[in-house]
């Protein structure tokens, strides 16, 4: 497409969001920010052109019987629901030293990330904002359920962490649609956990048949601190999670673990950034995916260890199984070494179905979907117990 | 129980069953030596269904039913055993859990409840005693760090938790020390009846002092071309298979 083209269309995209969100200026907004392009190392596989040639409205902020959208709905949690990125119910009782508040922020780390964190930021002025108080270990987890209605509604929400220093929190989002109709939803995340802290996020993402989906996540980690970011791609049309995840911090840990499993159509891209910036570090990356019929994965980890960050521990390991001709996987690890006494590995696998051990169990006289099952419980099993996120693993695996 | 007539196989375009036939009756056991690479593993995946093999030609009635149409779940679910010449190794799929599924949906086949738990701990404690695993299956997954031995006598392990009609035992005793022969011919021959029959293929008539065969076949080039009574295993492993491979040519 000729430059001329892309502005006409960034422009035409914008005017809309414009009037359809009450939205200030979004081209000063976003100046310097395209749409980005194949050409652009990190979105050599994903496309955005079916979000960027919509005009998205903002969707209602209320509907019926929210309760029903909770895809765990045993999980004892201080439960929040947002409805079209709108708060719609807030557990009214918090734990000690939990705090959930509404901020009206227009700035934050990745405003200038690419032309959606900008939009995400613009478009939205609220972000929700949880903190776990020095000391406190809140042991129910918050869960927040973002459900999302509507022909072209568009859901932009922010969440901001802070785990102060030793404070323990466990924060899952569920992502899910009340309908089929198309959708996009824009997500940013912005941690802090502080010294000795341990902030856990996991997210759920089941936005189904036209269901376009990005998130934006965002750490930075304290000494002494633990962040843990997990994900699981149930379903959805188009997904796209870009995760930046700073070590600022001596003897921090950061784990960042997917799970998914496209099927029909479906694209799922995971792109992680891990930029080790201090010595005494580790990180943890695990994603393993099933691509089913026609359907596409994409994994780009990038793992930055820099000239100080002596005495790093990097590991990425991404494995994937691809069950017919028709799927595609794209896999590239990536690791920037910039100091000498490290320990770093990475791996990418992408295979086919083990033929000889699905034999093996029908054999034994389990029928193949059956035996097909156990075989992609097992193949997760090794991330689901990385997450430990109990409603994860009984959602998954099903016996 | 179980008649093969004239089966040709094939495996990435290579024919190697080339108009097998076999008659093993309920109640016998029947034993195929024959030299490497003739086609024993082979004949031993079509049975079962392994559908990386292509039948060509032929047919397998199975008490009844047609072996060929049936899918590999049905086959084991209507009574077909195959212990593997080469046990796999599944990370991540519980050995006990596997085998309970395994279990259950062969008696849902049968039109019968689901084992209690109670039922199946029981049978479980029975069986792996059978082959001395007792107390090596919990907690791992299927073959998963078992040495050759274990491996072999968790095949039999699983045939005696299965309850088979129709056995195939591809090599068992390969690789096995004697005392570990002895226990897998202990299992093997606590299930003989009148109702069951064996095909126990090996290389070694050593095995066949313990498990006693009615009928010894010889398999070559996808071919039986000789079959003969137990005696044809001492036979065979004195003079080779030679002397039959020159008489057939
Ligand atoms: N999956 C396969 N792909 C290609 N060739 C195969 C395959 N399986 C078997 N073959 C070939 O078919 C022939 C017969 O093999 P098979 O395993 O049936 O022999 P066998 O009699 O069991 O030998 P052994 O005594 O060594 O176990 C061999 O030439 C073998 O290489
Ligand atoms: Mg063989």
């Amino acid at each position: 497409m000729s430059v001329a083209i892309l502005v006409e269309k960034k422009e035409k995209f914008l005017q809309a969001l414009e009037a359809n969100f009450g939205a200030p200026d979004l081209l000063s907004v976003t100046e310097g920010l395209d749409f980005p392009t194949r050409r652009a190392e990190k979105w050599k596989y994903t496309r955005v052109n079916a979000i960027s040639k919509e005009a998205w409205q903002m969707g209602a902020g209320v509907l019926d019987n929210l309760d029903s959208y909770n895809p765990f709905p045993e999980l004892d949690a201080v439960s929040i629901y947002l409805v079209n990125g709108q708060v719609a119910y807030l557990s009214e009782e918090l734990p000690e030293g939990l705090t959930i508040e509404s901020e009206h922020d227009q700035e934050g780390a990745l405003i200038r990330k690419n032309i959606f964190t900008a939009l995400n930021y613009a478009l939205n002025p609220i972000s929700l904002k949880i903190s776990a108080a020095k000391n406190q270990i809140i042991v129910k987890p918050v869960h927040i359920i973002f459900v999302n209605s509507g022909e072209l509604t568009s859901a932009q929400t922010r969440v901001r962490l802070v785990a102060e220093q030793s404070s323990f929190l466990h924060v899952m989002e569920s992502f899910v649609s009340a309908d089929s109709a198309k959708k996009w939803v824009s997500h940013v995340n912005e941690s802090d956990v502080q010294a000795n802290a341990k902030l856990t996020i996991s997210k759920w993402q089941a936005l189904g048949e036209k269901g376009y989906m990005m998130t934006h996540e965002f750490s930075q980690q304290e000494v002494d601190s633990t962040y843990t970011s997990n994900v699981v791609t149930k379903n959805g049309t188009w997904t796209r999670n870009d995760s930046w995840s700073d070590l600022n911090g001596k003897n921090g840990e950061c784990n960042l673990n997917g799970i998914y499993q496209p099927t029909g159509k479906e694209h799922v891209d995971n792109t992680t950034t891990v930029d080790h910036k201090v010595a005494h570090c580790e990180s943890n990356e695990l994603y393993k995916g099933v691509i089913y019929d026609a359907s596409t994965g994409v994994f780009n980890g990038k793992v930055f260890v820099r000239p100080d960050a002596q005495l790093t521990n990097a590991f990425q390991q991404n494995s994937n199984i691809v069950m017919t001709e028709n799927g595609t996987m794209n896999s590239k690890p990536e690791l920037e070494i910039y100091a000498d006494d490290v320990k770093c590995s990475h791996g990418s696998t992408t295979g086919q179905f083990d033929d000889i051990a699905l034999f093996y169990l029908m054999a034994r006289g389990i029928a193949r979907e059956n035996a097909k099952l156990m075989l992609v419980n097992a193949f997760f099993q090794e991330v689901l117990d990385e997450m430990k996120v109990k409603e994860y693993e009984e959602s998954l695996i099903v016996h | 129980m179980i008649s093969i007539k004239n089966l040709h196989a094939e495996v990435e375009g290579n024919k190697i069953l080339k108009g097998l036939n076999l008659e093993v009756k309920a109640g016998e056991v029947h034993a195929i030596m024959g030299p490497n690479g003739s086609g024993k593993s082979t004949l031993a995946s079509v049975l079962a269904g392994n559908e990386a093999y292509e039948v060509t030609e032929g047919t397998v009635d199975f008490d009844g039913a047609d072996l060929l149409d049936l899918d590999v779940d049905e086959r084991a679910k209507e009574g077909m055993f195959l212990a593997f010449q080469y046990p796999v190794e599944i990370p991540g799929v519980s050995n006990i859990n596997f085998l309970k599924a395994a279990l259950n949906e062969k008696r849902a086949h049968q039109g019968l409840e689901p084992i209690k738990a109670k039922d199946f701990l029981a049978l479980v404690q029975e069986k792996s005693e059978l082959v001395e695993l007792a107390g090596k299956l919990k907690n791992r997954s299927v073959n998963e760090g078992f040495s050759g031995g274990e491996k072999k006598r968790n095949e039999i392990f699983q045939m005696a938790m299965l309850d088979p009609k129709f056995a195939i035992l591809d090599e068992t005793d390969s690789g096995l020390d004697i005392d570990a022969l002895k226990v897998v011919s202990h299992g093997v021959n606590s299930m003989r009846s009148t109702e069951r029959a064996f095909l126990v293929i090996t290389h070694y008539q050593r095995l066949l002092d313990y498990i006693v065969p009615d009928f010894v076949h010889v398999l070559y080039n996808g071919k039986i071309i000789k079959t003969g009574p137990k005696e044809l295993a001492l036979e065979l492993e004195e003079k080779g298979y030679d002397w039959l491979i020159e008489e057939t040519v």
